[in-house]
This record gives C-alpha cells, sequence and structure tokens, in this order.
C-alpha cells in the first residue's frame, strides 16, 4: 500500500528531516512510527498526504506516485488518507456531528447519508450523547474522539495519526488505541507516530524506529526500547 | 450530488455574509454608490445623445449661391458638395421657393412681394446637412472653397455647446466611475479577505479531508456575489426613481428640450448595472481568493 524509495526531505533552511528512507508497509498493518523529537517523524506522516514533498525519491500510495501527481488530484489523495492530529484541529464554532459530517460534505454526500455514517461512526468512538456538543465542552480525549470520526466516517483505506494521544493521560490513550486497533482489525492500514512507550510496548505492532531521518530499526511486533 | 454542494454553498455563503455584516454592508453601500454614479452617467449621456441626436437633425449648414451663377451652374453644384467628407444630405432651395419659405414664415399679415416691390432679392442656396456635429466645420471648410458659393451660414455655436457638454459628461463620469468602482472592487476584496482569513482553521481542515478548491472558494464566490447583487439592486432602483424625477421636472419645466421617456433604454442600462454589480461582487470574491486555487 505503502511505499517509499530513497525518500529524503531537506527544508528550505537546510534541515535534513529524512535521509534516504525506503520502505514498504503493506494493506492492513499497523506500524507505530518513533523516534526522538527532531528524527522526522512528523515530516514522514504528512508525505502520506502530500503536505509536505520529498525533495529527492519516490513514494507510491497503492502503486500511485504520491510525487508526480498533479495539484488538482491531491483532494482526492486526502479522501484515501484519514489523518488524525495531536491538536484535534476542531472546528470550535461547530458542534461534534457538524465536524464529522464536515469530511462527508466535501465529498458531496446528502444529507440523509450524511446522518446515517456520522451517527454510525459516534457509536464507534463512544461519543454517543456529544453528537450537540461544541470542542470546548469535551475533554482532551473526547475531542481525540472526534477527531478519529473525522478521519475515518469517510471509510479511508489508510488512517495516519500523528502523536494522537500526545496530550492524553495513560488510561484516556488506551481508549483511544482501542479504536485505533478496532479500525485496523476491520482492515483499514494505520500508520501512528508516537511518543508513547507504554501503547508501543503494550500493542506489539510492527516498529519502525527514525534516528535524525533515518530508519534505524525496522521490527515485526517490536517494543519501545531505548529511543533516542 | 451537485445539489448537495449546492445547498452547503449557498448556506455558507449566507453564514460568512452574516458573520462579516458590518463590513459586508459597507462594502454592498460602497459598490451601490460606484453603481449609481454609473447609472446616473449613463442615462445622463443618453439623454444628452438624444438632445444631440435632435439638434444634430436640426443642424443645418445653409450655403448661398452667388447671383452671377446660372439656376443651372448652382444645380450642377451638388454633385461636388456631395463628394465632401461628411456630407449627409442636402436641399435645394431656389429663390423662388426660398421667398415663399419666407412669406410662409412671415405670415399673412404682410404681403413680401409687393413689399419688396416685385423684386425678390433672396439668392438660390442650399440646405445641407453633417453625417455628424464634428463633421459640419470640416464641411463649412470644404464649402467655403467653392467660388460659386457667396456666403455660408450655420449654427458653430450650438454645435461646439452641444459637443463640449456630452464630452464633458461623459469624461467626468468616467472618472467617476473608475474612482468609485475600485473603491468598491477594494472593499469587496477586504470584506471577502477577512471571511477568508476568519476561517483560515476550517479552510486548513478542509483541505485536509479532501476538499476541493472549487469547494474551497464557491463559499466565498458566492458571498462576493451576494455583494454584488444587493449593490446593484440598491443601484438600479435608486436610478430608477432618479429617473422618474428627474425627467418628470424636466418634461414639465424646461419646454424647449427635446427629450422622450426611454424605458426600453433604461430597463438595459438598469439590468447591466445589476449584472455589472454581480460581476464586480465575484470579481472581488475571485482577487480575494486567489491564492487558494493553489494546494
Ligand atoms: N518547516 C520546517 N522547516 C525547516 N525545518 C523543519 C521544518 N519542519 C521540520 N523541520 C526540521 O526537520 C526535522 C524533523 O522534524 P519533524 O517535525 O519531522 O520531527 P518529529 O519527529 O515529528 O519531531 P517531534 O517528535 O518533536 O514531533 C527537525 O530537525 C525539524 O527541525
Ligand atoms: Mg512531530
Amino acid at each position: 500500500m505503502i511505499q517509499f524509495f530513497n525518500v529524503t526531505k531537506q527544508y528550505k533552511n537546510g534541515n535534513v528531516a529524512l535521509h534516504d528512507v525506503s520502505l514498504a508497509i503493506k494493506n492492513g498493518e499497523f506500524v507505530f512510527l518513533v523516534g526522538a523529537s527532531g528524527a522526522g517523524k512528523s515530516t514522514f506522516t504528512h508525505m502520506l498526504i502530500r503536505e509536505i514533498l520529498p525533495t529527492e525519491g519516490q513514494i507510491l500510495l497503492d502503486g500511485k506516485s504520491v510525487v508526480r501527481m498533479k495539484n488538482r488530484e491531491v483532494p482526492f489523495l486526502r479522501r484515501k488518507v484519514g489523518f488524525v492530529f495531536q491538536d484535534y484541529q476542531l472546528l470550535q464554532k461547530r458542534t461534534v456531528s457538524e465536524n464529522i459530517a464536515f469530511a462527508l460534505e466535501v465529498v458531496g454526500l446528502g444529507q440523509q447519508e450524511i446522518t446515517k455514517k456520522v451517527n454510525a461512526v459516534i457509536e464507534l468512538v463512544g461519543l454517543v450523547g456529544h453528537e450537540k456538543s461544541y470542542p470546548e465542552q469535551l475533554s482532551g480525549g473526547e475531542q481525540q474522539r472526534v477527531a478519529i470520526a473525522r478521519a475515518i466516517v469517510n471509510n479511508p483505506p489508510l488512517l495516519v495519526a500523528d502523536e494522537p494521544t500526545g496530550n492524553l493521560d495513560p488510561e484516556t490513550s488506551l481508549e483511544i488505541m482501542k479504536i485505533f486497533n478496532t479500525i485496523n482489525k476491520w482492515g483499514t492500514t494505520v500508520v501512528m507516530a508516537t511518543h508513547d512507550r507504554e501503547m508501543v510496548n503494550r500493542l506489539r505492532k510492527r516498529v519502525i524506529q527514525l534516528s535524525f531521518g533515518e530508519i534505524v530499526r525496522d521490527e515485526e511486533k517490536g517494543g519501545y526500547y531505548n529511543v533516542r | 450530488m451537485f445539489a448537495n454542494y449546492l445547498k452547503i454553498f449557498i448556506r455558507d455563503g449566507f453564514r460568512f455574509l452574516w458573520r462579516n455584516k458590518g463590513i459586508a454592508f459597507a462594502s454592498v453601500i460602497a459598490l451601490a454608490v460606484a453603481l449609481t454614479i454609473t447609472g446616473f452617467t449613463v442615462v445622463f449621456v443618453n439623454s444628452g445623445n438624444q438632445v444631440v441626436e435632435h439638434l444634430q437633425s436640426q443642424l443645418e449648414i445653409n450655403a448661398y449661391v452667388s447671383q452671377d451663377v446660372s439656376r443651372l451652374d448652382a444645380l450642377e453644384l451638388s454633385k461636388e458638395i456631395e463628394k465632401m467628407p461628411g456630407f449627409s444630405d442636402l436641399e435645394f432651395v431656389s429663390r423662388e421657393k426660398g421667398i415663399v419659405l419666407l412669406q410662409e414664415r412671415f405670415g399673412t399679415e404682410m404681403d413680401l412681394e409687393s413689399t419688396l416691390g416685385g423684386v425678390n432679392p433672396l439668392p438660390d442656396h442650399y440646405i445641407i446637412r453633417s453625417t455628424s456635429p464634428e463633421m459640419v466645420e470640416p464641411l463649412v471648410t470644404e464649402l467655403r472653397r467653392l467660388p460659386q458659393i457667396e456666403n455660408i451660414v450655420y449654427g458653430k455655436e450650438i454645435v461646439d455647446n452641444v459637443l463640449s457638454f456630452t464630452f464633458w459628461a461623459r469624461n467626468l463620469g468616467m472618472f467617476l466611475i473608475f474612482g468609485v468602482m475600485l473603491a468598491a472592487i477594494f472593499l469587496i476584496m477586504i470584506t471577502i479577505r477577512l471571511t477568508v482569513y476568519s476561517r483560515a482553521q476550517e479552510i486548513r481542515v478542509m483541505k485536509f479531508v479532501g476538499a476541493t478548491n472549487w469547494y474551497i472558494i464557491l463559499p466565498f464566490f458566492i458571498e462576493g456575489l451576494m455583494i454584488g447583487l444587493f449593490g446593484g439592486l440598491i443601484a438600479a432602483g435608486i436610478t430608477f426613481a432618479g429617473y422618474q424625477n428627474v425627467m418628470e421636472y424636466v418634461l414639465l419645466n424646461i419646454a424647449f428640450i427635446p427629450l422622450e421617456y426611454d424605458y426600453p433604454r433604461l430597463y438595459m442600462t438598469l439590468g447591466s448595472i445589476v449584472g455589472g454589480g454581480i460581476f464586480i461582487g465575484a470579481l472581488g470574491s475571485l482577487m480575494a481568493t486567489r491564492k487558494y486555487l493553489k494546494v
């Protein structure tokens, strides 16, 4: 599903965030991306939605080049990749339902279908009863649930998360992890950048470790170990 | 699917407008002012043209043929006159007909023929019309070259006055329209920009969930269209009322002005004002969202 071929990213100011990264992630995998702060995790995840373009190398999603993609094709790529941010990125003036419906309006669904799908996903992420709440009325964990719901409501084959539990306590993190795990069980590929030692060690999924922009470890059922 | 989109765009377009109602109102007013000035100028110049056309049809050059020239030669002259630049049409008035016309003008109170002692002092003359007021002068110059023409009489002052009048009206109007229009577009741009800025995060998230550029831009476009439409309608209303009142005043108070209600033309002008408003609104919002056309 995801293929990186010798991907290098050098920012305009000269910072090299990724250096010669090659890897493949298969359909249905659950991958933790770990590494010290500044290792290049965010750069990696944002490349998957073409928010950041590599300076060298090739990225294929389902065999299609993300790099050579035309600008007008980008929205359609993004509909196939759900993205969850550390800071949720919810719209404060819209209710929980509206925040989730947002992603379906963009695709052009009718009101009935939107309502049906939104209600289903609200149940999945455990937000029943909060449909009419505004983000500021929710806890961090609940807000992250909304963000996840928005990311998956469109049934994307790939779900990418950049430190989704970075601001949450361990208990809440576990709840969020359960949601990701469930979605992954249903066939969605999950790529998650995280600092969350506890979760990585608990779930025992594939772990890719970055250090100064290079892959230093790629292990099936790996742990967090000593990430520096 | 298209209907779903349309619903959202119109919903959001109105929402945007409402959230920014203060500045949106200001741009509606600015646009209405600009379009009203435009409307008044157009109507004024149109009416001016109507007057000019009327006067023009009365602008005649009277070219008097020298008495020594024979009738035959005098008639021959028409061939030369017809070839002159700016010539439109002519009429030959023989001295016999001339005296009859003169008699008609004096009426029955005076018998011209007996007063003049049976002698007709009038020369043969041509009544010549030019294709446009601007061509009167060159035509006269040409006529002066003919040795057979003894005297030329024409309404130089009227021509000059009418011409400079419409010229200034048109230019002043254009100048005003240009200035105010620029201000209106600018205000609309600011209005839309404000909406864009206040929605920067929303636009960002929209892009993350796969919104196309036109999806992002269309609500702003509709916001601009609404401002344009409202501004246009207000201006059209004012222009309509203004036209009615001024025409009524002019027709009732200035008897000699040859002016008539011209509704087809007025409606065309009003339509253009509304259309122009919508166009400017659209232009302003496109200019404001230009940079979002890129991903
Ligand atoms: N826009 C940018 N311009 C210049 N340099 C950047 C930019 N974004 C990131 N970098 C640099 O690239 C490197 C990788 O950054 P990145 O954000 O991918 O790290 P990260 O692994 O996500 O870190 P963290 O765990 O703190 O989120 C860092 O050295 C960072 O300073
Ligand atoms: Mg990061």
